[in-house]
């Protein structure tokens, strides 16, 4: 049990800033802070995205003063406000549609003058990224007592930050530790220029007031392959341009072969090994110049709308980090150690503006291991099992090593594959495209690496994840009992694949 | 039942191995390069480390003179025990129906009033 102080009269005078008014209130919070009220914080994060706002969450439940500044005017960063969340919000709902129009038949319901309403799509989900971003900042962020300033910050020393407030003028905010959480914008395409009409970053294809009847995509990768399914299924005309040889980079290639192969069956196009040389837009056309990767016959697309989709760069242009000292690399991102710490010592840095994948459950990881590590001396990010999903339909997901990693590492495997078309739950909801994929340590029987194609890939690789964090073999995965009937099942046959024979396959 | 058991037992020991709750680790933390860092920055920590370890720690630039500090440590209190204190230092207040309706939306059902 740990040692607690007991109350000091200080405990319960009134704190300076309203928004930690809940904090006093609970008495708890104050009583392991380390900075008074008037002093200066323990802890300011710059951003207020997954990273920033879960770490600020984190640093306030451990007792220490915290201040989150935000510039954006909401909190939730890229992936509340125009990313993670209004996507899964236009997926879901285009794919309720695209099930009406041409799936509700099969089933036996028979549904009548189907229309779409995209302005009332469009609010629906406006309206979940409203009640996200503010529930972080009306309700998460005054329950647990964190300070928070919307502004832009920029570093006037390394212990201090001076911050332009959104609705004008300026203060300044002294802090022990500084995270930096500022993630990541999209980066432009050369000579295309975004004007979030026709051609459009992943921003501007959340909003679109029309579903354009050509859309291309340039860049085959998680984004990219999300935004083409909603307006494919809305109706456009979709072809993804690709400058590699295969779509969703970082995926194992045996599935990425099977998603793009369902994606055609849907209507998608690919131009895979494609460049786009120039375009431009003429009045509500664009003009897209392609050839062949490593030269060939150029040809000239036409669409209504180009989303530019090539992959996203972290954001720490503006924050004074050459004033202070704090280095980056060539690609922009803040160069840190394994506990975050930046080349300046009492800053770190955490998501997308600094290695690893940029994803906003990584940073939220890496959000939490950073307070403890300022908290407690220690903190733990496991950078080999961090989950992808692609949230099509089908889904991909995965966790681990793939089959092409593995082979390069000289690591002898085994590989255990179960299909939905041999399971009963996917054969009941008649959507049984995908497989389950493991690879297993060919010695030790240990899950090195999980993928998923199906329909709820998303949520199944949760199994996967634990499994390898806990360094689980396919045998003790495939000897757990898993409800019947349930996808999952396909889970635990392809584990049973891997050492032995599935029983329903 | 248990002979069913004890043969099943005898026949496989999980891979998982359950250690119990963690303890954090008592000795200091060796710095090393972040383990998804590129090739690049690996072979060049050392400079990483030396430019780190020179320059000032922020938190020791903050003057801390003038404020006055909420709680004092002493030895004696440092005994104090959570199941000493009043319960509502320990004890999470009862739940409200508003606060559960808050929880289970994500906070989304408190925007417009707060909380």
């Amino acid at each position: 049990m740990f040692a607690r102080a007991p109350l000091s009269s200080g405990l319960l005078r009134p704190l300076t800033n309203p928004a930690s008014s809940h904090a006093a209130s609970r008495g708890l919070l104050r009583v392991r802070g380390l900075a008074s009220a008037a002093g200066p914080y323990d802890v300011a994060i710059i951003g207020g995205g997954p990273g920033g706002y879960v770490a600020a969450i984190k640093s306030a439940q451990l007792g220490l003063k915290t201040v989150c500044i935000e510039k954006r005017g909401a909190l939730g960063g890229t992936c509340l406000n125009v990313g993670c969340i209004p996507s899964k919000a236009m997926l879901n709902n285009s794919h309720i549609y695209h099930t009406i129009q041409h799936d509700t038949k099969n089933r036996g319901i028979d549904v009548i003058d189907v229309k779409l309403n995209l302005p009332a799509m469009l609010a629906a989900k406006e309206t979940s990224v409203k009640a996200l971003t503010g529930g972080i900042e009306s309700y998460l962020f005054k329950k647990y007592g964190v300070d928070y300033i919307k502004g832009t910050a920029s570093f006037a020393s390394s212990s201090q930050l001076d911050v332009a407030l959104n609705e004008g003028g300026e203060t300044q905010v002294e802090a022990k530790n500084i995270i930096i959480a500022t993630g990541s914008e999209v980066t432009p395409f050369p000579g295309l220029e975004i004007d979030e009409e026709r051609i459009v970053s992943s921003t501007g294809a959340l909003s679109l007031q029309e579903v354009p009847k050509r859309m291309i995509v340039i860049g085959g990768g998680v984004i990219g392959l999300e935004l083409g399914s909603v307006w494919s299924r809305l109706g456009a005309d979709v072809t993804v341009v690709e400058f590699q040889g295969a779509i969703g980079a970082g995926m194992d290639a045996e599935v990425a072969k099977n998603f793009q192969r369902i994606l055609q069956k849907q209507g998608f196009k690919f131009k895979l090994n494609t460049k786009v040389v120039s375009g431009e837009r003429v009045g509500d056309v664009v003009n897209l110049k392609v050839d062949a990767a490593k030269g060939g016959k150029e040809e000239t697309l036409e669409a209504d709308v180009v989303l530019v989709a090539i992959g996203r760069r972290p954001v720490t242009t503006g924050l004074n980090l050459d004033k202070i000292g704090v280095e980056v690399d060539s690609k922009g991102r803040v160069v840190i150690d394994d506990e975050f710490n930046t080349s300046v010592k009492g800053i770190k840095c955490i998501g997308d503006a600094t290695f690893g994948p940029m994803l906003a459950h990584k940073a939220e990881e890496e959000g939490i291991a950073a307070i403890e590590i300022i908290k407690n001396g220690h903190g733990h990010v496991n950078y080999e099992c961090i989950p992808s999903v692609v949230y099509t339909h089908p889904e991909v997901a995965w966790v681990g090593k793939n089959e092409e990693e593995l082979k390069a590492a000289g690591i002898k495997y085994k590989v255990g594959k179960y299909p939905f078309a041999a399971n009963s739950r996917a054969k009941t909801n008649q959507d049984s495209e995908g497989f389950v994929k493991h690879l297993v340590e060919a010695e030790t029987d240990q899950i090195l690496g999980t993928h998923i194609i199906g329909s709820a890939a998303g949520e199944m690789i949760a199994e996967a994840t634990l499994a390898i964090e806990y360094g689980a073999s396919a045998e003790d995965v495939a000897r757990t009992c898993h409800a019947h009937p349930t996808l999952s099942e396909a889970f635990k046959e392809a584990a049973l694949a891997s050492y032995d024979k599935p029983i329903n396959f | 039942m248990h002979a069913t058991t004890l043969v099943r037992a005898a026949a496989r020991t999980p891979m998982i191995q359950f250690i119990g709750k963690r303890s954090w680790p008592t000795g200091p933390h060796t710095p090393a390069p972040h383990p998804a860092a590129p090739k690049e920055i690996v072979e060049a920590f050392a400079a990483f480390i030396a430019k780190s370890q020179a320059a000032p720690a922020a938190g020791k630039a903050v003057s801390t003179a003038g404020y006055i500090p909420l709680y004092k440590a002493s030895a004696k209190q440092a005994d104090f025990e959570d199941w000493e204190a009043p319960s509502y230092l320990w004890q999470r207040p009862e739940m409200t129906e508003r606060e559960m309706e808050a929880v289970m939306s994500g906070g989304a059902t408190d925007i417009r009033t707060g909380p």
